[in-house]
């Protein structure tokens, strides 16, 4: 079973039974007539399910038609012949629609990672091109905004930013320069692969640096990188500021968080503006949550905020 | 060899690319129970953890003394240094039936089917967790694993805290120094802990004591040249010496008297874990360990014969005082491969081959070096399906003298609610006859002049001796509420042990007695002779919360019922009834706050109901079976933040505060009330 955090799983299991009831209704309302929509899951997993079971419930009354990646390998084109509009769930399903898709249709891409969706928008970009096809996406991951201001609530004299790329997130560098150059913030970074010694990247930056923000990547998602970031956070006494509430459970000091729930419900939001006629941006997901571990601040020296008080400041932060 | 290991074309690491799911997964812990990630809720047994918060607000000052926080689990002194810890009783000085491992290397002792626990090279402050697999686990660790397991943790890179210093001063002057300092270097981490620990042991009436040293220093390492590969490696020795005997009431008054015996001990384990893609991984590992138990020479005016004496120990030679002595030397080596082949499955098969090699004249009657191998292939596979999780575990091993067998565990778990599982588990395992098991033999040779080539015999090697089996049913749940900072755990358990290796005594075979001409016509054997159940349900509760006062509340409870036989006598049909030979209740408790200004206060309560073991109550019906008893701990600590990074922590420990002395294992071994001072400094 894939081990999903207890607030995902939670949920997931009561809303996975109204996803059923709502397939089923779905299946019933699809003998009747053929729709336009397809709301497209990478796989039955319940994190797909959760998402999915809030654009139903929270969505536009369209007719939309509800399956699964797996179930429509065989003859893709024609399974998607008839769908205008596509919502796909992950990224699996994302791709499989950038691959099919009809000629003028839609995707709206929720649940990716910013940076998958960058990636697989340039792979298909010649077909998505050719085939006049317009995408907007919903992403998982935190706006680089909302995780400096974490930084420096966590942090309140961070100067120093340290952090590692890899070959998923390099692209994220201009960026964050940028964004660190509008708060007066110098960036320690090393480019970081599968072949690296963990140590040796990772070390002089943690020395140099007053916090760790960890970007997701395959190299810091990687067993031996998450042991190394931990270990070092704690012996050179720097914060790690982390992607996923896994994460901050197994040592880093806080992470801002969307849960499956919290992007079901944005896609929903996003599919009414798109039912009334206008597409919006890729965009990240305005409703998210704090997670710390104040056991780990504790032994770090590090007074902080509880989760709520953080929220509620770069909430207050991201309206102003 | 049904199960094979990964093919070579997966040393092609996969770039797996960024996923949504990866923001999800959690980092892996793997549990023992399987060697596979899972929570406590999706294993196949009963799990007990110990974890560091556990133990320092734990009275115990050795480590089996914290296996009595385990529910089920009988942990006993044998003697003022030496001590023993069995699942489910039915045991004496040398409980066989539980694998004991220390970061993945077996420290189970085959010439003694058994840990000698006071002759580890690990200190109490060296651990980090023990995860205790309460049940059967053949299938995941071995045959050892045979009722349960325990698998000690160190400390790794995560602890917070990295250099300590610790003085204790105790009962019988005991006097402890422990030191541990890490520090990493370009390619990874290091370690290295050092301690010395002593005692002048119990002034028996007799005059004798039993006096017990330990100095030990362990180096571990961990290197990652690049992100894929860990290079693990261990390294320790000591030496020490403690005293072996029994404490047994006699009326001869120069007993006690216990034998001094020293002990030295090296090990190395070695490990590389390969990941080979985002779910895909390969570990090697190899361990080596050699342990030496020795004692003095018998002298000629304590064998009680008379001008023949210096005769009979030249040829016997060598001849110690004490027959629990040897030279033990085990290599390990195992390949395992785990992988994720989806959201609901994952396995891990390996292939495990292990060689120990002992020599002791006076247990195994020969001074060449005896041995034992076995291989041993193993897989373990989880597969989830909407609320259930089953878990097929099956193990095959083949042993030099025991020939093969396969142990199969089957288990389903259910998921009740977002915080409870039904757990329950059949299985079928079997434990290979340890080396000193099989070649268990002692004569005495008679010297020159002698009619007859052989004085005396006493124990007879088993060529027929085979593995002991046993059939499991287990049932229990899995509790957690996080919103209430608990969890609890329930195991009812049926357990038949079938060909139960025992001692037994048997009438001389036809060539011993033509050896002695018809005397002694008896000898004894280690057998099949045994057979019996237990049934029984156990619970632990545990409350732990880290608001004001960090309360921390453990509740643990065993209640086990055995019955069944064991043939003590083929020749006077003697039966041992082995009903008494388990304490039918087991209990303990754990209640710790921390006050202001880090005073941390901590009661440690046990009981034990009334047992008879073996060996010690020999008779069932005349030796008295121990009375039980309750033993109440007290712990108060106190740290003192003397900088930014530096600490200082005071502790006293009361074992037994209201002195109420009670026997442990002997009748006559008994614990008094024991006081223990302890500062740490750490920097």
């Amino acid at each position: 079973m894939l081990k999903t955090t207890q607030e995902v799983v939670t949920r997931t299991t009561y809303n996975c039974q109204i996803f059923c009831l709502l397939i089923a209704f779905l299946l019933a309302c699809d003998n009747v007539k053929a729709a336009d929509s397809l709301l497209l899951l990478s796989s039955e997993n319940p994190a797909y399910e959760s998402v999915a079971s809030k654009i139903i419930s929270q969505g536009p009354t369209i007719s939309m038609d509800t399956s699964y990646t797996d179930h429509m390998t065989d003859n893709a084109k024609n399974h998607l012949e008839s769908y205008r509009l596509l919502i796909t769930v992950g990224s699996l399903a994302t791709e499989f629609a950038m691959k099919f898709a009809q000629q003028n249709s839609t995707i709206v891409s929720t649940f990716i990672p910013s940076q998958r969706f960058q990636q697989l928008s340039e792979k298909y970009s010649r077909e998505l091109k050719q085939r006049e096809i317009s995408t907007t996406a919903i992403f998982l991951d935190q706006p680089l905004q909302r995780q400096l201001k974490l930084a420096t609530e966590i942090r309140p004299q961070l100067k120093r930013l340290g952090f590692t790329l890899g070959p998923d997130s390099k692209y994220i560098l201009p960026e964050l320069k940028e964004a660190a150059a509008t708060m007066n913030l110098s960036l320690n970074y090393q480019m970081l692969t599968l072949e690296d010694n963990p140590i040796q990247r990772i070390q002089p930056i943690m020395e140099s640096s007053d916090l760790f923000l960890v970007i997701p990547d395959q190299s810091t998602l990687n067993k031996t990188t998450a042991k190394w970031l931990l270990y070092m956070s704690l012996r050179n006494r720097v914060p790690l500021l982390a992607f996923s509430q896994n994460y901050v459970k197994a040592g880093a000091v806080a992470a801002c968080i969307s849960t499956p729930e919290d992007i079901g419900r944005y896609t929903a939001e996003q599919l009414h503006l798109i039912a009334g006629g206008s597409l919006p941006p890729p965009s990240f997901s305005p409703y998210f949550k704090v997670v710390t571990n104040p056991r780990i601040a504790r032994q770090l020296n590090l007074s902080i905020k509880t989760a709520e008080q953080l929220q509620q400041l770069i909430v207050e932060a991201e309206t102003q | 060899m049904a199960f094979i290991l990964c093919p070579l074309s997966a040393f092609c690491v996969a770039q797996d690319a960024l996923s949504e799911l990866d923001y999800l997964t959690e980092l892996p812990v793997t549990f023992s129970a399987t060697r596979l990630p899972q929570k406590l809720s999706e294993a196949p047994a009963s799990i007990t953890i110990i974890d560091r918060r556990m133990i320092e607000a734990s009275s115990a000052t050795t480590i089996p003394e914290l296996f009595r926080l385990v529910p089920g689990m009988q942990s006993y002194h044998i003697a003022t240094n030496a001590s023993a810890v069995a699942y489910h009783g039915m045991s004496d000085k040398f409980p066989p039936r539980m694998e004991v491992m220390i970061d993945g290397r077996s420290v189970y002792i085959p010439l003694f089917s058994t840990v000698i626990w006071e002759s580890l090279p690990i200190s109490i402050d060296d651990i980090e967790r023990i995860e205790v697999v309460r049940g059967t686990n053949t299938v995941t660790q071995g045959s050892n694993a045979f009722l349960g397991a325990i698998n000690i943790i160190t400390h790794s890179a995560f602890s917070p805290r990295e250099n300590i210093v610790k003085y204790q001063q105790g009962e019988f002057d005991n006097k402890t120094l422990y030191s541990r300092y890490s520090a990493f270097h370009e390619l990874g981490y290091y370690s290295l802990s050092a301690g010395i620990t002593g005692n002048e042991g119990n002034r028996f009436s007799s005059g004798n004591s039993d006096p017990y040293f330990n100095r030990y220093f362990t180096f571990n390492t961990s290197i990652s040249p690049t992100l894929l590969d860990t290079f693990t490696v261990n390294l320790g020795a000591n030496s020490g010496y403690s005293s072996v005997g029994d404490i047994k009431s006699t009326n001869d008054p120069n007993l006690p008297d216990p034998k001094r015996r020293e002990f030295e001990t090296n090990y190395q384990y070695l490990n590389w874990t390969r990941q080979l893609g985002s779910e895909k991984e390969l570990q090697v590992s190899y361990s080596h360990s050699k342990n030496i138990f020795d004692a003095r020479l018998l002298r000629a005016e304590e064998t009680g014969l008379n001008s023949d004496a210096q005769a009979f120990l030249d040829i016997n030679a060598p001849f110690k005082i004490t027959a629990e002595t040897g030279n033990i030397e085990q290599h390990d080596i195992e390949v395992s491969y785990r992988q994720k082949l989806n959201s609901q499955a994952q396995f891990v098969s390996g292939l495990n081959y292990r060689s120990g090699s002992a020599i002791n004249r006076q247990i195994l009657d020969t001074t060449e070096w005896v041995n034992e191998e076995s291989v041993r292939t193993f897989i373990n596979l989880q597969y989830s399906k909407e609320n259930w999780i089953y878990n097929l575990g099956l193990s095959a091993e083949k042993s030099k003298h025991a020939g093969k067998r396969v142990s199969p565990r089957l288990a389903a778990n259910y998921q009740l609610s977002d915080s409870s599982f039904i757990r329950s588990s059949l299985s079928r395992a079997f434990r290979m006859p340890s080396l000193l098991e099989s070649n268990y033999q002692t004569t005495i040779y008679a010297p020159e002049g002698y009619p007859l080539p052989v004085y005396d015999y006493s124990f007879t090697k088993n060529e027929d001796l085979r593995p002991e089996q046993v059939d499991t049913f287990d049932i229990g749940t899995h509790s957690k509420w996080q919103q209430y900072n608990s969890e609890l755990d329930l195991r009812l358990f049926y357990e038949d042990i079938s060909d139960g290796i025992s001692e037994s005594e048997i009438s001389s075979p036809p060539e011993l007695i033509a050896l002695l001409k018809g005397n002694p016509p008896r000898t004894h054997i280690i057998s099949n002779s045994a057979q019996w159940h237990n049934k029984g349900i156990e619970m632990q509760y545990k409350y732990q919360s880290q608001s004001i006062y960090k309360p921390l509340i453990i509740l643990n409870y065993g209640y086990i019922q055995s019955s069944g036989r064991r043939i003590l006598s083929e020749v006077t049909s003697e039966i041992d009834p082995l009903k008494t030979r388990n304490p039918t209740h087991t209990a303990s408790a754990l209640a710790s706050v921390t006050l202001p200004n880090n005073l941390m206060l901590s009661i440690n309560h046990y009981f034990l109901s009334s047992v008879q073991w073996i060996e010690a109550q020999r008779n069932v019906e005349k030796d008295p079976p121990n009375s039980p008893y309750h033993r109440t701990d007290l712990k108060i600590s106190k740290e003192f933040r003397l900088s930014h990074q530096n600490e200082l922590s005071i502790a006293l420990i009361v074992q037994n505060l209201l002195d109420k002395p009670y026997s442990e294992f002997y009748a006559e071994n008994m614990f008094e009330q024991r006081t223990y001072l302890q500062a740490q400094l750490s920097f």
